[in-house]
């Protein structure tokens, strides 16, 4: 158990102050009913809503795929409640200028982890303590080091089988596959007002879930969040059929970490390989 | 409203498994820059014995490999030796459609929805208003009244578009323009004509307003785009028409056809099964999302 | 058929069914679970792969007969510009549904009603002629299940050929519905015998009714605009699960895929969650926000379905809410609005 029960108390306060000073339009944070198995997103308007909001070991989602969202944008400057992990999210949307710093209003949570039991992500967390938010709630939580082998372990488990194992690991996976999107629309990252998927004109991906349309969507969405993915692990847990998607997000982070030294959502301002060029990069596989 | 609660116990089903009659293109014909209209032919003889169809039903045209899109038939029902589909170029289906050439195979599958009501347009005087692209299913109207002449009294066509260049059926436009029982104006958009053009300039509404037709014993049948329908019926109900005696189409996306897809419904309306006719009036009554 | 006859088996009725039935070389699909611990109806060809104590499956029948992917037309172009159409059909092999919940077979019944409206949808059809449904009485109702709030029960027999009442560890009753059912129970020879006269079936499972449909269905009719919609509808990540999991959800997409001179035209599902579901080719979109979208699927459900084919399009399995992302409850916004 951690010390996240504590924490909600303060961030009622927090969210309504924010609120009645007009400083935000809405504030998304967690809120939990009765019965639910997580807590659920809420949106937030007024300061006297600030009861609905909550922070425990239940606040799964990374509520930043809501950011880009205009329905959202509509209602005002966004005030939005962040794990560290999160706030990797909302590093890349400003990095690549979906949001812009002014409109957002930063509500850092220092967490000690979430999940009954603790989610693998969080046993090797590197932000408890969510920096350069505008406000941060919660106890200072001491930071475990965490060694560069801890980081891919799920995507290792992979690596050290075959390789004829690993196709038919993942042919047996993305088989799966029911193409309901679950993993894209729950993706911070994945703001494209048109997915490729969507694209007909030409047609580059086929929309038939069977596995050769599978395997086009599951590489087309890895390849387009390499570089980019903060490794939240929303959509290996929404995922209805249980596709270990982490996996392979893992696995595109370890490449891109090993090669570029880059590992995606620790600064706003950070230059990412793929939108840098730089002549020290390495050519290898370009011939 | 045709709301009903469907019983399919009593009635004959049909049976449909998606497979489409090959139509051998026999003509295409160049309507504007990105339209053609394609007259078709049933490659199997008895297909072509069986069909039959009425003015303002559809089908699902396909290209092999490309897929299928919905078109309403723009040919009449009394010319039975061809069906006629009037494409503009707009997406994956309509793009490879362009591309085919005379004697090429295509698919068809319908005819589908319901038709215009030619029972309660006989004896009246009809006002046909049309738009753009929107003259495709009024054309398939308008000939199978000409060949039914005797049976309606004074014939109207109002036509437009945004440009010269963007009217269709340009040789009939001509046609009907000669025909000595038939009234027609032609319109471009303000700003669409050329300076050899002879007829109207002007919205569609604008000019109706200006013609003054009498509401008096007529039938009104609209198709075109949407804002234009919008104020076609302000000028009707301004000029006293009743908007009972006014009919029009929806078009919606399509997959099926047959109201199985479940994306063309407008609140308890499949635009697939109880349209794609709909009387103005009654379009009033439904949710505001088509 | 007039009277329910009633039939008795052990305990073990499932894997002795199992076996029986591929023994006689029938297509059987029974309960089993995964390596992720999901349990579904899948293919088996020995009882040893049956598990038989399980609150409901993971999925519903649906892609049984409307599957996520199917083909519907093969074509190939010839040299001389001809176009030769398939597949030939081939006769369609007998299947039995062994273990499903009497919600999920109650809501073939929607299904069916769409798939023989006017026209009778071959691909459907098929399928469905030559299934049996043998239907599992549920005693203990899960958490999210709400049938009896529209129209259904633990042990409703709607659409199960059999339904069979009992446990894991005691004794099976078997109400036969209908001549396949008939034909099941033959199949079974002397596992099953005829339940003694005046036995009769258990109580009814409890299940408290959570909302009215009625109550439901006059709100939506007053209120297409209402900024329930949008209010409701933030969270909403606009994905397909709900679609995909619930037994009644039917919308499909028609697609064509080639491979040089040869291709399938494909029915797939889709869903009135995704943007793209009513985009026209020219750009306008008709339901063009997630408020739009989420309007459309309980518009469907609850009052469109109801006008069109006299009930609702929900059986209360509650797949919907327990497996919604950012956890939007079905069963809690048709609470808020029965109490508007």
């Amino acid at each position: 158990m951690s010390a996240n029960g504590t924490i909600t108390q303060t961030l009622r306060e927090a969210a309504a102050q924010v609120l009645s000073e007009e400083k935000v339009g809405v504030v998304i944070g967690y809120g939990r009913d009765d019965g639910q198995e997580f807590s659920t997103p809420v949106f937030l308007r007024k300061a006297e809503e600030v009861k609905r909001l909550v922070f425990d070991d239940l606040c799964f989602g990374n509520l930043a795929v809501y950011l880009p969202r205009p329905e959202i944008r509509k209602m005002g400057k966004t005030g939005i409640v962040v794990k560290g992990c999160d706030l990797r999210a909302v590093n890349v949307l400003l990095r690549e200028n979906v949001i812009k710093r002014e409109d957002v209003l930063l509500i850092g949570v220092r967490c000690g982890g979430v999940g009954q039991p603790q989610l693998p992500k969080c046993s090797v967390c590197e932000l408890h303590d969510p920096g350069g938010c505008d406000v941060v709630v919660g106890e200072a939580i001491e930071q475990q080091e965490v060694k560069a082998e801890q980081r891919y372990t799920e995507a290792g488990k992979i690596e050290a089988k075959p390789a004829e194992h690993r196709w038919e690991f993942w042919q047996k996976q993305l088989s799966k596959c029911i193409r309901c999107y679950a993993c894209r629309q729950v993706c911070p990252l994945c703001y494209c007002k048109r997915c490729i998927i969507e694209k007909s004109t030409p047609q580059w991906v086929q929309t038939s879930p069977h596995l050769r349309g599978n395997l086009a969507w599951n590489v087309t969405r890895a390849l387009h969040l390499t570089g980019r993915c903060v490794g939240c692990g929303e959509c290996e847990r929404v995922c209805p059929m249980d596709i270990p998607l982490g996996a392979i997000n893992q696995k595109m982070a370890k490449v891109v970490d090993e090669r570029f030294g880059f590992r995606s959502g620790f600064s706003a301002q950070e230059e990412a390989p793929f939108t840098t060029f730089s002549t020290e990069d390495s050519e290898e596989g370009i011939l | 409203m045709a709301t009903k609660n469907t019983s399919t116990a009593d009635q004959a089903l049909i049976p449909l498994d998606y497979k489409p009659s090959k139509m051998r293109i026999e003509r295409i014909t160049e309507e504007t820059s990105d339209t053609k209209t394609f007259r078709l032919n049933f490659c199997d003889a008895d297909e072509a014995q069986r069909f039959e169809f009425r003015a303002g039903q559809f089908g699902l045209y396909s290209v092999f490999g490309a897929g299928e899109a919905t078109f309403c038939i723009a040919s009449s029902p009394t010319r039975k030796e061809y069906i006629e589909c009037s494409v503009k170029r707009m997406g994956k289906v309509t793009a490879e459609l362009h591309q085919c050439n005379e004697g090429d195979i295509i698919g068809f599958r319908g005819p589908y929805g319901n038709s215009f009501p030619m029972e309660q347009m006989e004896g009246k005087n009809l006002l046909f208003i049309g738009g753009g692209i929107g003259l495709a299913p009024l054309r398939s109207l308008i000939w199978n009244c000409l060949d039914l002449r005797e049976q309606f009294a004074e014939m109207t066509i109002l036509y437009g578009a945004r440009t010269e260049a963007d009217l269709v059926y340009k040789e009939e436009l001509k046609t009907w323009q000669q025909m000595q029982d038939v009234r027609t104006a032609y319109t471009v958009d303000p700003g669409g004509e050329t300076p050899e053009w002879k007829g109207e300039v002007g919205f569609v509404p604008q000019i109706l307003e200006k013609m003054k037709p009498s509401p008096k014993n007529t039938i009104v049948i609209t198709c075109g785009p949407p804002i234009m329908i919008k104020f076609v019926l302000v000028s009707l109900t301004g000029l006293d028409f009743s908007l009972e005696s006014a009919y029009t189409t929806l078009e919606n996306r399509m997959k099926c056809g047959v109201g199985k897809c479940g994306r063309c419904n407008v609140g308890n309306q499949y635009v697939c099964k109880d349209g794609p006719v709909f009387r103005c009036s009654d379009l009033q009554n439904l949710p505001q999302e088509f | 058929m007039g009277e329910q006859k009633l039939y008795q088996a052990s305990a073990n009725w499932l894997k002795s069914a199992v076996d029986a039935l591929c023994a006689a070389g029938i297509e059987v699909l029974a309960p089993t679970q995964s390596e992720s611990g999901k349990v579904d109806l899948a293919r088996v060809t020995s009882s040893e792969q049956v598990i038989q104590s399980y609150p409901n499956t993971a999925f519903p029948l649906k892609r049984l007969f409307l599957p996520m992917s199917e083909v519907l037309l093969e074509y190939e172009k010839g040299e001389e510009g001809d176009v030769e159409l398939g597949p030939k059909s081939a006769p369609a092999k007998e299947l039995v549904i062994l273990g499903c919940r009497p919600c999920d077979a109650a809501a073939l019944e929607m299904l069916d009603k769409v798939f023989q409206w006017d026209y009778s949808d071959v691909p459907y059809q098929e399928k469905r002629d030559r299934t049996t449904v043998v239907s599992l009485a549920c005693s203990e109702p899960s958490p999210e299940c709400f049938c009896t709030s529209v129209g259904g029960s633990p042990q409703g027999s709607e659409q199960s050929d059999v339904l069979v009442f009992g446990g894991a560890n005691s004794a099976a009753l078997m109400q036969i519905n209908t001549a396949k059912g008939e034909k099941f129970i033959e199949r079974l020879a002397d596992t099953v015998t005829p339940a003694p006269e005046g036995t009769k079936l258990p109580e009814p499972t409890e299940l408290e009714q959570k909302f009215d449909p009625q109550k439901v269905k006059g709100w939506l009719d007053e209120n297409f605009e209402s900024n329930f919609w949008v209010e409701n509808s933030l969270g909403c990540l606009g994905c397909g699960t709900c679609s995909y999991l619930c037994p009644t959800c039917h919308c499909f997409d028609i697609v064509d895929e080639a491979s040089w001179n040869r291709g399938q035209r494909r029915r797939n599902w889709d869903c009135c969650s995704f943007a793209l579901f009513t985009l026209h080719a020219s750009g306008h979109n008709p339901r063009p926000d997630q408020a739009a979208r989420y309007r459309q699927r309980l518009m469907h459900k609850f009052k469109v379905f109801p006008e069109r084919f006299g009930r609702v399009a929900c059986v209360g399995c509650g797949r919907c809410l327990k497996n919604c992302a950012v956890g939007q409850n079905l069963l809690a916004d048709l609470a808020d609005i029965e109490s508007r």
